[in-house]
């Protein structure tokens, strides 16, 4: 695939970066001092194009060395198409331990050219038939807007399947959310499958249920993101499971009725399975032992007592 | 015995596309019959099955007869903090040729081959050592990681079981299905010691969710021939499902039962909600996306499967039950795991009450009419 003819080259004659190169990112500062005191120790490769050349890799070296106005070394590369030229690309950087991020990009350039992955797959390390591997190729049926909320949650990928669910409107509505706030995983979950779980049970589109929810206006709000996001979990999980919600709520209030002013914490933990009740106290002397018996005793007695808090049989 | 030349297949059975053979269970009566009923489909000996699986795809319709080297006879796993029936499983296969929806057994196996135990000899070695002692009763059945009779025109396996059974009067076997087979009837010496069973449901869910199963008439129909034969039939209302209109479907359901047959030749009845292993969802989810009944209030219940929200269940119950009663069910009617809050509120009676729910079916299931 190479010409091994050296090639020495003023940076003007490189003119264009081929798209092959879906990994170019800004040169750290260690590379640009060690190109500025050892010099170009690599060469890039280029292809020959009508009145110059295209780099096909070298992307840090070459926008190293044309901003220090050095000539470039680099080797040709024979006119070749677009997935000869990635894999030109991807083995020239094989050293590099690709990101999530990375991984999409590259998967993003070969997807199209309607080969087989696997072959790429096993050059970024993703083993076959692997969770990973499931997860990436539902990614890259995504806009490639999504790709920006994995720069800063890479975790995000394990919602791919699910996004990938949705219809491209549905997408678009949703990349807000990711965008704007930084989600857990555990709540990007979760958001995901009460939207989902919303809709279903409304039999409403989203765009509809996000309006009726009100959702579009709690993300321009002025509450903090960890606020925005629990008002949005709530809203939709009030939508998703209404009964349960209210048998919380109801369930909330008689407790806290009948505990509040005490030492007492009290707790329904089944999910309204059981009407059970935990009561629990910490104390730190005899005295404050004391005082927690009295109050049970009357808790015991008290007239939020005559129907059970929780009471599931409804 | 039990080797009659085939008819063709019924319509819920597409036959396989492989035939998979455990070399020692090659000459076993159940592969013999396997292979002249399936005449034209490819078979080979199984020398490793993690290979032939890579080669067929973890979805194709494999029949793999299978040399099984475990436990044949064993408790139903039933679950923690609800209470279980204490059936005792005779297993026989896994899998099963059926597409219901909500079926627990996608996320239960790996894969969708269905197995069959041919070694029959060591299961009825095994059944032999623990059916010995003629004064201790069994309550057993083959249907719960598999339908017990759809593979049944294909294997003869229930003709077989039932005639090995004949010889022992203190094992009660239930045969529950969602098919309408009656081929192993022929085979049974003692009526009052089989249950056919059938899981019933309202027709709507039955035509969208269990595809390839019979229609709820073809399932009473055959009820009611087992009933003409001198047997007693069970019925399981099985999962019950929550979905808009589910009052109309499961009176058309109880309607349809007792249009069949009456309340005093049910042996028991139970009826459950639908619940799950949380991995199920995910798998329902994407095999089944017109199966929105997966999008209803189901919370974490207190052994961490996921159950309809308490309220939703309870309303689903008391209206079946009234209507059950109403048709002549009275304490033949129990819970698949359910806390005994549900039994008392909805029933009025316990499990203790019963003397223990599965003291209550075995005796129930030994009865005489």
């Amino acid at each position: 695939m190479l010409i091994h003819t050296p090639l020495t080259l003023k940076p003007s004659q490189i003119l264009e970066v081929d798209p092959c190169i879906f990994w170019a990112e800004k040169c750290p500062q260690p590379f640009i001092d060690s190109l500025q005191d050892l010099g170009q120790l690599q060469p890039v490769l280029v292809r020959k194009i009508s009145a110059g050349y295209s780099l096909v890799a070298g992307y840090k070296r070459f926008q190293t060395l044309k901003s220090l106005g050095r000539k470039i070394y680099a080797l040709q590369v024979k006119d070749t198409g677009p997935w000869e030229k990635g894999l030109i690309y991807l083995s020239s950087n094989l050293t590099r331990m690709p990101d999530t991020l990375m991984m999409v990009r590259a998967l993003r350039y070969f997807q199209p050219l309607g080969q087989d992955l696997q072959q790429i797959c096993h050059l970024l390390g993703i083993s076959r038939g692997s969770r990973q591997q499931k997860q990436l190729q539902a990614w890259i049926t995504l806009p490639s807007a999504w790709d920006r909320t994995l720069e800063h949650n890479p975790q995000l990928l394990t919602c791919a399947p699910d996004l990938a669910g949705l219809n491209s409107e549905e997408q678009d509505l949703l990349l807000p959310f990711f965008l704007d706030l930084g989600w857990s995983l555990n709540n990007a979950r979760n958001f995901l499958d009460l939207v989902i779980r919303a809709q279903k049970s409304r039999h409403t589109a989203i765009r509809e249920m996000l309006l009726q929810l009100q959702l579009d206006r709690i993300l321009p709000g002025d509450l903090s993101p960890k606020d925005k996001i629990r008002a949005i979990l709530d809203n939709l999980g009030r939508a998703a499971y209404p009964n349960y919600f209210r048998l919380r709520d109801q369930a909330r209030q008689n407790i806290n009725s009948l505990v509040s002013g005490t030492l007492w914490n009290c707790i329904h933990a089944d999910n309204f399975e059981s009407p059970a009740l935990e009561l629990r106290v910490r104390v730190q002397n005899r005295d404050e032992l004391h005082q927690a018996a009295r109050q049970l005793s009357s808790i015991v007695d008290s007239e939020h007592m005559h129907t059970w808090p929780v009471y599931p049989h409804e | 015995m039990n080797d009659a030349q085939a008819p063709s297949l019924p319509a819920y059975l597409d036959p396989p596309r492989h035939i998979l053979v455990d070399p020692e269970v090659i000459h076993s009566q159940v592969t013999a019959r396997v292979l002249s009923r399936l005449p034209g489909t490819p078979w080979s000996l199984c020398r490793d099955y993690q290979e032939h699986l890579q080669e067929h795809g973890p979805g194709a319709r494999i029949l793999y007869l299978k040399n099984y080297k475990g436990r044949f006879m064993r408790f139903c796993p039933g679950t923690s903090r609800y209470h279980c029936c204490g059936y005792r499983i005779i297993h026989i296969g896994e899998n099963c040729p059926l597409r219901c929806s909500y079926c627990i057994l996608q996320a239960y196996f790996q894969d969708r081959v269905l197995k069959v135990w041919a070694n029959q000899q060591d299961l009825y070695r095994e059944l032999k050592q623990h059916l010995a002692d003629e004064k201790k009763l069994f309550r057993a059945g083959t249907g719960e990681f598999t339908d017990s009779l759809a593979l049944e025109a294909i294997t003869g396996y229930t003709g077989d079981l039932v005639s090995f059974l004949g010889d022992y009067p203190n094992v009660c076997l239930e045969l529950k299905s969602k098919i309408a087979d009656l081929g192993w009837m022929q085979m049974v010496s003692d009526p009052a010691r089989v249950l056919p069973a059938w899981s019933v449901n309202a027709p709507e869910i039955i035509a969208q969710h269990e595809k390839g199963s019979a229609g709820l008439q073809e399932r009473m129909q055959a009820a009611r021939e087992c009933v003409r034969q001198g047997f007693r039939i069970c019925l399981h209302f099985d999962p019950i499902i929550y979905y808009p209109g589910w009052q109309k479907g499961y009176a058309r359901a109880v309607e349809t039962i007792f249009d069949h047959v009456s309340a005093g030749d049910i042996a028991y009845m139970s009826l459950g909600s639908f619940r799950f292993m949380p991995e199920l969802e995910k798998i329902l989810m994407r095999n089944h996306p017109g199966a929105d009944y997966i999008y209803n209030e189901f919370i974490y219940g207190m052994d961490g499967k996921k159950r309809l929200l308490l309220p939703l269940r309870l309303k689903q119950f008391r209206f079946l039950v009234q209507k059950l009663k109403k048709a002549g069910m009275s304490e033949n009617m129990y819970f698949c795991m359910e806390s005994e809050q549900v039994w008392k509120d909805v029933l009025g009676y316990t499990p203790g009450d019963l003397g223990g729910l599965d003291n209550h079916l075995l005796r129930l299931s030994f009865q005489t009419r």
